[in-house]
């Protein structure tokens, strides 16, 4: 288990102070990889842990999104800076992001691959973004339907190794999709 | 630096207040203290340049300090906007009067070394924060009338003015009921409403 800042709480949004499952291959390069326009702007809404939060998806020219995460509120206090690319699978949209910075610190001791997020855009506008559960990950890398490292014990972060095509075959498949149980953010536009 | 950038910098960093320099921040005398009515999420722009739209976030410290965000609104198109930059800033009242003192420590994730100091008075009506910056003009009238110690020379596009009193001479000219009137308007930024968290069940 890595201890890590509070507010990470939020994209690389650390469930129990643990990092997210990760991929030593982002998800998606097997398909066309192109930044998805629907993100980029502010979104506005509130974290797992119930705290509103800001979202601001920044475009970059090289087609990657930097991503800030401000809590806002009279007792606000953390901000931090996300890099992430977006990849479609079918129906399905994910971002592969890697945590920089906290409160203008630099990220120290983050997994080397990127974090599988999954989002979804309702019909209402309402982008809901979630996390691998951790547990149901493990099980799978377990019981071989991924190859990787279910990491030490209970604590240890789940990494998935599995090659760019088998990687983005599994994450289609209903068992990888489940995993991505419990929503991290729902956000709504601001801007 | 795109245009953006440098309009959205000096939206945020008080830009024009650079025409006059202060050798340390406002309120070093007293101490600085954080302003609750800040803390929250802001958004405008400048008159002149739509590019410098933004959204600044005002987070306030414990050690009574503050980190501003501020993330440009033409985030959809890099070569417009997508930039971000963070200022850490300090507040003190001085008298009724309300500044604010702020540092570049970011820009678009590289840390900034020029860490210039800006200064500015602000007020907040209605939700709506307007920055005031030293009018250089009015400045220099102070220094020749020797209200303030200081000095005037002609600089490229005008003249540069410094005030070279100490901090309580500063704290002290800037507490008098007269000393906003030495400022000229800036910017002005609306508050944001804030997201509330949903209704509990019943």
């Amino acid at each position: 288990m890595k201890p890590v800042h509070a507010l990470l709480a939020a994209i690389a949004l650390l469930l129990a102070g643990c990092y997210p499952p990760t991929t030593t291959h982002p998800v998606g390069t097997t398909a066309a990889q192109k930044p998805d326009p629907v993100l980029a702007g502010t979104w506005k809404g509130t974290g797992d842990d119930g705290k509103p939060l800001y979202v601001h998806f920044l475009q970059q020219t090289d087609g990657s999104f930097t991503i800030l995460l401000a809590e806002t509120g009279a007792k606000a206090q953390d901000w931090n800076m996300v890099t992430a690319t977006t990849a479609a699978l079918g129906s399905h949209r994910f971002l592969n992001a890697r945590l920089l910075s906290s409160n203008g610190k630099p990220e120290e001791g983050a997994p080397a691959g990127t974090i599988p997020v999954l989002y979804r855009l309702d019909a209402k506008g309402v982008l809901t973004v979630s996390l691998m559960d951790e547990g149901a990950t493990k099980a799978l890398i377990k019981a071989g339907k991924v190859k990787g490292d279910p990491g030490q014990g209970d604590t240890g972060d789940a990494t998935i190794t599995a090659d760019p095509r088998a990687l983005d075959a599994f994450m289609q498949t209903p068992a990888a999709l489940a995993t991505f149980k419990k929503p991290l953010f729902v956000l709504h536009r601001a801007d | 630096m795109r245009v953006w950038q440098a309009a959205f910098a000096a939206l945020l960093t008080l830009g024009l207040s650079a025409c006059v320099s202060l050798p340390h921040p406002i309120g070093t005398s007293v101490g600085f203290r954080n302003d609750p009515a800040l803390a929250g999420l802001w958004y405008g722009k400048s008159d002149k340049e739509d590019s410098s739209a933004g959204y600044y976030h005002v987070l306030l410290n414990a050690d009574d300090t503050m980190t501003l965000v501020g993330v440009a609104a033409q985030a959809a198109n890099p070569e417009k906007g997508g930039g971000w930059v963070v200022l850490t800033a300090t507040t003190v009242a001085l008298g009724g009067n309300h500044y604010i003192n702020g540092r570049e420590i970011f820009e678009d994730g590289k840390p900034k070394d020029d860490a210039t100091l800006y200064s500015g008075y602000y007020t907040i009506r209605d939700d709506t924060v307007t920055i005031y910056a030293l009018d250089d003009r009015k400045v220099a009238a102070e220094i020749k009338a020797h209200r303030i110690a200081g000095t005037i020379t002609q600089g490229r596009f005008g003249q540069d003015v410094a005030i070279t009193a100490g901090a309580a001479d500063v704290d002290r000219w800037l507490s008098s009921p007269r000393a906003p009137a030495l400022f000229t308007p800036l910017f002005s930024l609306r508050r944001v409403k804030e997201p509330q968290p949903p209704p509990p069940l019943h």
